[in-house]
């Protein structure tokens, strides 16, 4: 048997795929990319295996571990290419899907349509069965009636069968039943009850989330399976691992099960770098943000946590108002709470009678910038950026394109500057900044508007263009301190390789606190906690290595939304009622500026999180700089930069790949790589830490 | 050395096109918090299920400049409320931390369940702007549960009428008029949460403008947000421009004013196109009714800014700058500008069917714009009795549309909130965890919807079962008698229809407006209209209408009947 020494991870994005592999005895990281396969993605993956193998000498029987960021679930959605899916619901309610929630999501739009259910209506059946609100049956399940009904889709050459009966997360009798009818009528079908997936109050969402992983399992199954064969074929005999929205990792048979549990996969994996860099920068409150070509997402970690959201709409597009969300799929699983703008590289500048506005249309990576020469011909951020000297014309993705910089100066005085009657340079710099304010309106909306300080957080900067922007969004949003970590352009890939096994569950258990039955909470979490501890045995993990979160969705009786607060770890008993109160009285008035001391605090939802916690990564450090002042053995170049208030100023620019540990330099600077560049504005420092993080900090203030 | 945290000059601020988007998008990010702290953070059902609130920031001189767009029916009704608060008190007399209530329907409100509150914003001793928020009251009192009796005849049957008053002076609260309030209301606690919903969002909203003026300074910011204004005016100006010139009558009917249940009610709308503004004229609509369908005049023109924005082009910014081209002239005594003190509790109804004769005219002018005839009524149902479970007072309201119209584009959408309203459904789960009613039917009702080209969207059916042991119930419907309209050729959507069950079980069919009691196990069961369809069903394509027979909204037979083709194969 071969020892086992690597970690690989792979992050499967729209235009490329990303590996990168640990080296666990000597902490050394390698890093690949290779054109993704939209048509099969696997294949990219295989690519990028065997040219590890090629390139790097990597012995593919040593992989220890084999961890995946997968898009196959969002363009499976967006594709609707889902399976052939019928919803089982409680009769009189077979238009749960049709309806929604009754809401219009473009309130001018005459000709508004909603999105088209997953289910087509013919699909979308009726059993005759009844349970009221407290879990009492109040019509028995009519089984042979299910059965016809169930024969009746046979016939349809159903794939997958979503079952949701109204409270079956206060009694799954029923569900349970039909579905062992179902597995007997439909022996082939992939079956998803809404009582295991969702046992949560509120019928559309509860339906829409079955109805979401019924929709995704076929095809999740078809495609890991054939990148299990693949990679068994190509000699890598470690178990395949998924990333989950949730920021933690799952075993392959278990991501078959819970597809609708993945679909975030590659945003989440960037957070959880992000908290792994900033933490070895000894970093615990930190703001993720993630810029690259066609989208900018921020994402928050307080105290060395990630910050969730419970669900997440998917097939909508991207809208950053969270009132009138996209009207998508609403899928109830714990997801790494986002905000999302459309503001990345290839985000078009136009002018909408006068008004300059950037995005949120994006060239994408094809036709892509002016600049590329592909074809582009709209002004994008990458063009701006260019003309104003922050990214290098030569360097580009490391010389593998020859950049058109004088077409894009002709398409910005043409389209822009010309109309605006202002300088080609002022044009670019008007484009940076209107995008900025867009990606500022976001980084606000998961800081300031939950109450955070951005004073109290440092920016971790990634994704291609992250470092371009990132530290002038920091000054813009009062943070202090920005850290751009090692090879920031294949980020999400590195937090494949250092993430949690991880699982959450949910249930509905409306509980008032003070003068509630604490013992009845204790139950529920135990059974939560015994569920968590059967799926993380698989793992073959120690006893110790294994931990469980509570927390529980709050609210003032008569509230109806609620906010998940963070519980003690230990057993609760009638005795902590106040102290329970307390911790919920807190966050509200965290959240919303005022608590009600006289209101009655409930429990809506007890939640548990089971980790499994991974071997930690343990980086190869740098080599220690020698103390040359302005790590002058990296400084390569100088050319003229444009920065907001100083206008174009000499720069200095540095290959970031030859900087060492403890090198300190001072901006105007940019710190050039091959998968981004890094613009460190007048007035602040970096310094360069063991592990490779630029820690960016404004010139008198401690690092 | 220039601090990483300042970046703009203080004054003067070069307001230049790409620095406005910069501020408008604060604006607006401003009162999106606003609005989620409301929603969040209410009490009531309507509010936080069916998320009926508004907010918006306004100049110092009362304009809109801001607002999330959720529930239309809202928009203009606060300019008018702010307008009457600062007639009352003089914007010299306000001071920081001063709150303002106000929802007096003859005072720029709507209905007295709509309670709006506004806080000044200032910024040192200078006045800069105002915050409001708007929520619909579970209960404001009077004679039934929900504060909407179909049998009001006069305003103080319907509530307790507050009109401009100070609800905060100077940061300390008016103790006595909250009592007062608390006295005279069905629910306080429920009450009182979502009042401190409304203080605490507009208290956020400040808290973010003050980050504003302290960045760019109060005259930029003043600036600024008539800047955005004139920007509105000049695009609105253009796209009345472009609509053509002449003059486009429309008149429908509600079917009676719940009162009089022989008598139709008549609304009608003269429309002239003048290519610099778009007046509407409604001589000839019938006059004031007894029953509460009168519509305060404020409702008239915040619906026809509703009705002219979808028309506009998208780029045309949603704030007061909107208000250049629109002229309205309703005569006073009539149903759409009542005598004090005449009923207006089941205005939205009334409310709707102006969106209907509004987008009518509009359609005449602009038919690419315009669909046909939506759905035309929020169907409002509540309940109110004594919850067995708790042995407390409950009160139970919900409202809920059917379908829209077909369109020259698209058909229209099924079971969707229509015309002014935008309201979430509640969850059946939600409301029999919360109420002794049980929800037994929630469904589409096929063949409802218009046929046409575009065949107008399905309405809903809704059914109820009451679990305590004798309830109120009222029902606030329309549409009963006039169907929605279909256009081009398009036919009529369905009839709406409301019955409810006799001791024995028969269903009995009863009027669109109703008030009575219904018992426990007894069912209430409600149809909305379909919308009207467009075009004509001849043109409609054959895949669309196999579809429709196998989705079962539309059946084999109505399909032969009205497009004359047979989807059965002959079966």
């Amino acid at each position: 048997m071969s020892q086992t020494k690597y970690r690989v991870a792979v992050d499967v994005g729209g235009t490329f795929t990303d590996l990168v592999i640990l080296n666990e005895t000597d902490g050394r990281i390698q890093t690949l990319k290779v054109s993704s396969t939209p048509h099969d993605p696997s294949e990219a993956v295989l690519t990028g295996v065997r040219r590890a193998h090629q390139e790097l000498g990597i012995n593919l029987a040593e992989v220890s571990q084999f961890t995946h960021a997968t898009t196959v679930c969002s363009n499976t959605i967006l594709q609707r290419s889902g399976a052939r899916t019928a919803l089982l619901v409680t009769a009189g309610f077979r238009d749960v899907l049709e309806i929604q929630r009754h809401k219009r999501y473009r309130l001018f739009d005459q000709s508004y349509q909603k999105i088209a259910p997953l289910v087509p209506r013919q699909w979308s059946v009726e059993a005759v069965e009844r349970v009221a609100a407290d879990g009492q049956i109040v019509t028995p399940l009519d089984e042979a009636a299910l059965r016809v009904t169930l024969q009746k889709l046979a016939a349809e050459k159903i794939e997958a069968l979503a079952i949701c009966f109204l409270f079956s997360f206060r009694n799954a009798a029923h569900e349970q039943r039909a579905a062992a009818i179902a597995r007997e009528v439909l022996p082939q079908c992939f079956i998803t009850l809404s009582s295991e997936i969702y046992p949560q109050y509120r019928e559309y969402e509860r339906a829409s989330t079955t109805v979401v992983n019924a929709y995704l399992g076929p095809r999740v199954s078809t495609y890991l399976d054939r990148m299990n064969h693949a990679l068994t074929a190509a000699g890598v005999t470690a178990p395949l691992h998924l990333m989950q929205s949730n920021g933690g990792i799952i075993s392959c048979a278990t991501a078959t099960k819970i597809p609708c549990r993945i679909v975030e996969s590659g945003p989440a994996a960037g957070v959880i770098a992000a908290a792994h860099f900033g933490q070895l920068a000894g970093r615990n409150n930190l703001i993720s943000f993630d810029m690259g070509g066609t989208t900018a997402k921020a994402g928050l970690i307080e105290q060395g946590e990630v910050r969730q959201a419970s669900g997440q709409e998917v097939g909508a597009g991207i809208n950053i108002s969270r009132i009138l969300q996209g009207g998508g799929y609403f899928v109830g699983a714990a997801t790494v709470d986002l905000a999302e703008v459309g503001a990345g590289g290839g985000s078009i500048a136009w002018l909408d009678d006068g008004v300059l506005k950037v995005g949120p249309q994006s060239a994408g990576a094809y036709p892509g910038p002016i600049a590329y020469g592909l074809g582009g011909d709209k002004v994008t951020v990458t063009d701006a950026n260019l003309l104003l000297g922050r990214i290098p014309s030569a360097y580009f993705l490391g010389g593998e394109m020859t950049l058109d910089i004088e077409r894009a100066r002709a398409t910005v005085q043409a389209s822009l500057a010309g109309p605006l009657n202002i300088s080609v340079e002022e044009a670019c710099a008007a484009v940076i900044e209107v995008a900025s304010a867009n990606m500022l309106k976001m980084l606000r909306i998961v800081t300031v508007e939950k109450g955070c300080d951005p004073a109290d957080f440092s920016l971790v900067a990634f994704g291609g263009n992250g470092a371009v922007h990132g530290i002038e969004l920091a000054a813009d949003l009062g943070v202090r301190e920005v850290i751009v970590p090692p090879a920031p352009g294949l980020l999400s890939a590195q937090g494949l390789l250092v993430a949690d096994i991880r699982y959450d569950f949910r249930q509905t258990h409306v509980e008032g606190v003070v003068g509630g039955d604490m013992d009845a909470v204790e139950r529920v979490f135990r059974s939560l906690e015994a569920q968590g501890r059967d799926a993380l045995r698989d793992y073959g993990l120690a006893e110790n290595a294994i931990s469980f979160h509570r927390s529980a969705d709050m609210r003032y009786h008569r509230q109806a939304y609620e906010i998940n607060v963070r519980l003690p770890d230990g057993a609760v008993d009638n005795t902590q009622q106040p102290v329970l109160a307390e911790a919920f009285h807190e966050a509200h008035e965290r959240l919303y500026g005022r608590r009600d001391p006289r209101g009655v605090v409930q429990f809506v939802t007890l939640c548990v999180t089971a980790t499994g916690n991974s071997r930690r990564l343990a980086h190869s450090p740098l080599a220690k700089t020698t103390g040359a002042a302005g790590a002058a053995h990296a400084r390569k170049s100088q050319r003229k930069v444009y920065f907001r208030d100083h206008g174009f100023v000499d720069c200095a620019v540095y290959d970031r790949t030859l900087l060492l540990a403890g090198d300190v330099l001072a901006g105007p600077a940019l710190l050039e790589a091959a998968d981004s560049t890094t613009v460190v504005p007048p007035g602040w420092q970096v310094r360069c830490d063991a592990v490779g993080n630029l820690i960016v900090t404004h010139e008198g203030k401690a690092a | 050395m220039n601090s990483p945290q300042a970046k703009v000059p203080m004054a003067p601020l070069v307001l230049d096109a790409f620095r406005l988007e910069i501020l408008s998008n604060a604006l607006n990010a401003i009162t999106e918090e606003i609005q989620l702290t409301l929603l969040r953070s209410a009490y009531s059902q309507v509010v936080k299920e069916a998320q009926d609130a508004s907010c918006a920031i306004f100049t110092a001189a009362g304009r809109i400049v801001a607002q999330p767009v959720v529930i239309p029916g809202h928009l203009g009704s606060m300019r008018f409320m702010l307008q009457e608060v600062i007639k009352e008190f003089p914007p010299h007399t306000m001071r920081a931390g001063d709150v303002f209530i106000n929802n007096d329907p003859y005072r720029g409100g709507s209905h007295l369940p709509d309670l709006a509150v506004f806080r000044p914003i200032f910024h040192g001793e200078r006045l800069c702007a105002f915050t409001g928020c708007i929520i619909h009251y579970a209960d404001v009192g009077g004679m039934v549960a929900g504060s909407n009796p179909m049998t009001a005849t006069e305003l103080y049957q319907e509530g307790l009428v507050i009109p401009p008053v100070k609800l905060y002076d100077a940061g300390h609260m008016s103790k006595t008029l909250i009592d007062m309030i608390c006295a005279n209301v069905r629910l306080p606690e429920i009450f009182l949460g979502d009042l401190r919903a409304q203080e605490g969002a507009l208290l956020k909203g400040e808290q973010r403008l003050h980050d504003l003026l302290d960045r760019y300074g109060a005259d930029n910011i003043s600036r600024a947000m008539e800047l955005l204004i004139e920007y509105a005016e000049k695009k609105a100006l253009e796209a009345v421009a472009a609509i053509p010139k002449g003059v486009y009558e429309f008149t429908d009917y509600m079917d009676h004013d719940g009162v009089d249940l022989t008598k139709p009610v008549k609304i009608t709308v003269r429309l002239e196109a003048l290519g610099d503004r778009l007046r509407f004229d409604f001589t000839g609509t019938d006059p004031q009714v007894k029953g509460p369908l009168n519509a305060p005049l404020s409702k008239t023109w915040t619906t026809i800014f509703f009705c002219v924005r979808c028309v506009l082009p998208d780029d045309v910014p949603f704030n007061d700058g909107l208000a250049k081209i629109i002229e309205v002239h309703v005569p006073e005594g009539t149903l759409l500008n009542p005598h004090h003190p005449a009923p207006v509790n089941a205005r939205s109804v009334t409310v709707n069917r102006v969106a209907d004769v509004v987008l009518g005219a509009l359609a005449l002018a602009m038919p690419d714009k315009v669909g046909a005839q939506c759905c035309g009524v929020p169907v409002g149902v509540s309940f109110g009795g004594i919850n067995p479970k708790t042995n407390r007072n409950f009160v139970f309201y919900e409202s809920y549309n059917g379908g829209m119209g077909g369109s020259r584009h698209t058909d229209g959408a099924d079971a969707v909130s229509t015309g002014t309203s935008n309201a979430m459904n509640i969850p059946a789960e939600s409301i029999e965890m919360d109420y002794p009613v049980r929800v037994t039917r929630y469904e589409l009702v096929p063949d409802s919807g218009g046929s046409g080209k575009h065949r107008g969207g399905l309405g809903l059916l809704r059914e109820y079962e009451m679990l305590a042991d004798s309830a109120s119930v009222n029902v606030r419907g329309d549409r009963a008698a006039f169907a929605p309209r279909g256009f081009y050729e398009g036919q009529d959507g369905s009839f709406s229809a409301f019955y409810l069950e006799e001791d024995g079980g028969n269903m009995k069919k009863i009027a669109s407006k109703f008030g009575g009691r219904i018992k426990r196990g007894q069912h209430l069961r409600i149809l909305t209209p379909g919308g009207g369809g467009f075009g004509s069903p001849g043109e409609r394509d054959r895949d669309a209408l196999m579809q429709d027979y196998r989705e079962g909204k539309s059946s084999a037979g109505k399909i032969l009947k009205d497009y004359g083709v047979d989807v059965t194969g002959g079966k």
